[in-house]
C-alpha cells in the first residue's frame, strides 16, 4: 500500500500548481432543474471552495443542459472560478448516457484532481457511470476531506452501516466523490468572482443512448410505503383508538404524507404491519418525519434517524422523543392535529 | 436466458462494533448481503419464468464460499467463487474489473448485483462492469420485465419520493436493484436438497487469465478508525446574507438548530408554531 502511496502524492501536488495555471483543480456538477439551480448546488460550491481554499486550487462547475447558460452566475459568491457549460437540446431530459458522455468531454485531458456531487437521485445514478467512464475511484457520501502533513489527499466515510469510518485516498485522478448537502453549509467565499464561462465543442451523438424513459409513474404521497415517503406521518400508543386516524389521515392528505406507526400501533391494528417503523418493520429517510403519541423506544428511533427532519407532538415532555427532535411540541396530539389541519387547509398548497 | 448475478459477503451491520481498543472489529458476523439476496431471489424468478440458468457470481476471501453455497440452495444453477489472495485489498474499480473479465468469458443476458452493498455503500460496481462490458446500465431497478422474443427489457427504476421511472433497453444489461424489487424466495426442500449437491467453481488469478499488475487501482485505504459522529457543520451566521440566503442555510443544517427545550403551547399556538417550522424548512409554501 505504501509504495502507491508514495507514488501518488507527488502526482497529487505537482499537478496542483499546474491546476492553479489551467483551472480546473476541483470540479463540481450543478443539479438545475426548471431553470433554476438546486439549492444543494450552491452549498456543494460552497464546498468545493473549502476544499480548493485547503488543497490551493481553482473551482470549476460543470453545468448541462438546455437553457442553462446563465445559470453559472449564481455560483459568483461562492467563489467559483470557471463554470464550463454545455447546452444541447438532447439534455433537456436526463439522459445517463449523454450526460457522462458529455462530462467527460467537458473534463477532459486537464484531469482535476477531485470531482464533486451532492448526493441526489440523479447523481447516484450519474457518478458511478462517470467514475467508471474515467476509470478511477468513487467515493460515495463522504463524511470529510482534508490534506494530511504531506500534502495527502484524504477522504472518510461511514461503512459498515456507520460502525466504523474507513479513510481512503486516490492513486488516480480525478477522484469522484459525493456528499450529502444536509451536511454543508452554505458560506459566502472570501471574495466573490466573476465566474468565467467556457463553453468547449463538444459532439453529441445521438445514437449513444442505449437505454429510452418512456414514462414516469407519479407516487401518490399518502399511499407510498413509508421507507420511500418524503413525509411519514407516525402514530403510536397516544393514538388511542382506531377511530382517532382518521384526524391523522386528513392532516396526511393535506401535507402528502404517508402514515407509519410503532409497534404499539400495529399491535393494536390501528395501522398494517407493512407500516410499521422500527427495528421489526421499515427503515424510514423522509425529509420530515412527524411523530405524534410515540415516546421514541430505541427499537423505533433506529430506524428514523435518517430523517432530516423530525417534529415530535406528545404529551410527555420527558418523552425521549422530544430530545431527538427539531421541533418538540409538548401537548395532546388530539387536539392539536385537527388544529393544525384547519390552519392548513387556510394557507397552503402543497410543493410535491 | 442466461443471467449473472454479484453477491458479495459482507459483516452483518446491526451487531458489528468497532473496538476503540484493538481498532478492529468485534461482534463479527458473516452474511449475505440483503440486498444481493434480493437480487438472486429476482434472477431465479426471472429463470423460473423464461427458462435458462442463473450463475451467482462472488469475489472474496475463502469464507465467501458461504454465500454462494446459500445461493445453490435457493436455486441457482452455477456458483462461481472469484478467490485469490491477491483480490483480498482490491478496491472497487478493480473488483468490478475481475468480475467484468469473468463475466467477459460468457454471454450472459442480464447481469443483476445490489444497487449498492450494506457494509461500503459506495454503489459502484454495476456501473463498473457495465463500462467495461460495454453494455447499457439502468440502477435502482424495482421491476423488471423480459421480453425474450425481442430481446429487450421494460425497468422501473426509483426515483424520489416512490416514484418510478419506466426504462426500455436491449438485452445484454446490467441491472442494479433496489431492496424492493424481490420479496423474500422460499425455496421448496428439493431445490435446497439440490442445491447442497452442486459445488462451487473456484477461480483464482491465474485461471481467469488476469494479471492484476495490469488492473490500476483508483483508490488505497488507509485503515479504519471510529466513526466520528456525523456532526452537521456549524457556522457563525454570515450578516452579509441575504434573508433567503440565511433561510436557505437554515434549511440546509448548516447551522445546528438550537435544540430549544420543548415547546408548550395551547392548540392554537403549537399549531401556528409548526406551520412557521413546515414553512421555514419549505416542507409547505404559503399560498
Ligand atoms: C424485540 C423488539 C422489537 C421491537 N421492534 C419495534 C419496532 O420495530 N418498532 C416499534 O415502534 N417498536 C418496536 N418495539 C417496541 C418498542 O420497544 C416500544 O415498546 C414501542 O415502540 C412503543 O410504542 P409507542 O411509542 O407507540 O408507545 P409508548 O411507549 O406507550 O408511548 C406512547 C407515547 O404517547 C404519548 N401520548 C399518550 N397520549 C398522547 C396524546 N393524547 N397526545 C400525544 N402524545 C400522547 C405518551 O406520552 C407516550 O410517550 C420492539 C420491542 C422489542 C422487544
Amino acid at each position: 500500500m505504501s509504495g502507491q502511496d508514495n507514488t501518488a502524492i507527488p502526482e497529487t501536488s505537482a499537478s496542483s500548481a499546474q491546476n492553479k495555471s489551467n483551472g480546473n483543480g476541483i470540479c463540481f456538477i450543478a443539479e438545475h432543474k426548471d431553470g433554476k439551480l438546486e439549492d444543494s448546488s450552491l452549498l456543494l460550491a460552497a464546498e468545493a471552495r473549502s476544499i480548493a481554499d485547503n488543497l490551493d486550487e481553482d473551482v470549476a462547475a460543470l453545468i448541462i443542459g438546455h437553457g442553462i447558460r446563465d445559470l453559472a452566475q449564481g455560483f459568483r459568491p461562492y467563489g467559483v472560478d470557471k463554470a464550463f457549460v454545455f447546452e444541447d437540446k438532447l439534455l433537456e431530459t436526463y439522459s445517463p448516457e449523454f450526460y457522462v458522455d458529455v462530462m467527460s468531454q467537458l473534463i477532459g485531458p486537464n484531469k482535476p484532481s477531485v470531482i464533486l456531487f451532492a448526493t441526489s437521485p440523479l447523481s447516484n445514478d450519474l457518478a458511478p457511470r462517470l467514475a467508471a467512464r474515467l476509470k478511477v475511484g468513487l467515493v460515495s457520501r463522504y463524511t470529510q476531506m482534508e490534506k494530511d502533513s504531506e500534502g495527502k489527499l484524504l477522504v472518510h466515510r461511514h461503512i459498515h452501516g456507520g460502525k466504523a469510518r474507513v479513510t481512503l485516498t486516490p492513486l488516480k485522478k480525478p477522484m469522484i466523490a459525493s456528499v450529502d448537502p444536509q451536511m454543508l453549509t452554505l458560506q459566502k467565499a472570501r471574495e466573490a468572482k466573476d465566474t468565467q464561462i467556457i463553453e468547449p465543442p463538444i459532439r453529441l451523438s445521438p445514437r449513444l443512448s442505449t437505454t429510452r424513459v418512456t414514462d414516469f409513474i407519479k407516487a401518490d404521497p399518502c399511499a407510498v410505503c413509508v421507507s420511500e415517503a418524503e413525509v411519514v406521518i407516525g402514530v403510536g400508543k397516544g393514538l388511542g383508538c382506531a377511530e382517532n386516524l382518521n384526524a391523522v389521515d386528513e392532516l396526511a392528505r393535506i401535507i402528502g404524507g404517508s402514515i407509519g406507526g410503532s409497534r404499539r400501533a400495529t399491535d393494536e391494528h390501528w395501522i398494517v404491519d407493512e407500516r410499521r417503523i422500527g427495528l421489526t418493520g421499515k427503515t424510514i429517510t423522509p425529509t420530515l418525519y412527524l411523530v405524534c403519541g410515540i415516546s421514541g423506544a430505541f427499537h423505533h428511533t433506529l430506524s428514523i434517524k435518517g430523517s432530516k427532519l423530525i417534529l415530535s407532538i406528545n404529551t410527555d415532555k420527558n418523552a425521549p422523543i422530544t430530545k431527538m427532535a427539531d421541533l418538540a411540541i409538548v401537548g395532546d396530539m388530539h387536539a392539536i392535529i385537527p388544529e393544525l389541519t384547519r390552519q392548513l387547509r387556510e394557507i397552503m398548497k402543497p410543493t410535491t | 436466458m442466461r443471467i449473472g448475478v454479484c453477491v458479495k459477503q459482507i459483516l452483518d451491520p446491526t451487531i458489528v462494533k468497532f473496538n476503540i481498543v484493538t481498532g478492529q472489529l468485534d461482534n463479527v458476523r458473516y452474511i449475505m448481503d440483503p440486498v444481493d439476496e434480493v437480487a438472486v431471489s429476482e434472477a431465479i424468478k426471472q429463470r423460473d419464468k423464461h427458462g435458462g440458468e442463473v450463475v451467482a457470481i462472488s469475489l472474496g476471501p475463502s469464507k465467501a464460499e458461504e454465500v454462494l453455497k446459500t445461493c445453490l440452495k435457493m436455486g441457482a444453477d452455477e456458483a462461481i467463487h472469484l478467490c485469490d489472495e491477491s483480490f483480498n485489498t482490491l478496491d472497487s474499480y478493480s473488483t468490478s474489473i475481475v468480475i467484468a473479465r469473468f463475466l467477459s468469458k460468457n454471454r450472459y443476458d442480464l447481469i443483476l448485483c445490489g444497487k449498492e452493498s450494506t457494509d461500503e455503500g459506495n454503489g459502484f460496481l454495476g456501473a463498473g462492469i457495465a463500462e467495461e462490458l460495454n453494455l447499457p446500465l439502468v440502477t435502482s431497478t424495482t421491476r423488471i420485465d423480459v421480453f425474450t422474443d425481442t430481446n429487450s427489457a421494460t425497468v422501473r427504476r426509483r426515483v424520489k419520493g416512490g416514484d418510478r421511472e419506466v426504462v426500455e433497453t436491449s438485452l445484454p444489461a446490467v441491472f442494479t436493484v433496489d431492496s424492493v424489487l424481490s420479496s423474500p424466495l422460499y425455496p421448496p426442500l428439493r431445490t435446497i436438497l439440490a442445491g447442497l449437491k452442486k459445488s462451487i467453481t473456484i477461480l483464482d488469478a491465474q485461471a481467469l487469465g488476469i494479471d492484476l499488475a495490469s488492473i490500476e487501482p483508483a483508490l488505497a485505504s488507509l485503515g479504519i478508525s471510529q466513526p466520528k459522529p456525523r456532526l452537521k457543520k456549524t457556522a457563525t451566521m454570515d450578516s452579509s446574507l441575504s434573508a433567503q440566503e440565511r433561510m436557505k442555510l437554515l434549511m440546509s443544517g448548516g447551522v445546528q438548530q438550537k435544540k430549544s427545550s420543548a415547546i408548550e403551547k395551547p392548540p392554537r399556538e403549537a399549531a401556528a408554531e409548526i406551520i412557521q417550522f413546515l414553512i421555514d424548512n419549505r416542507i409547505i409554501v404559503r399560498q
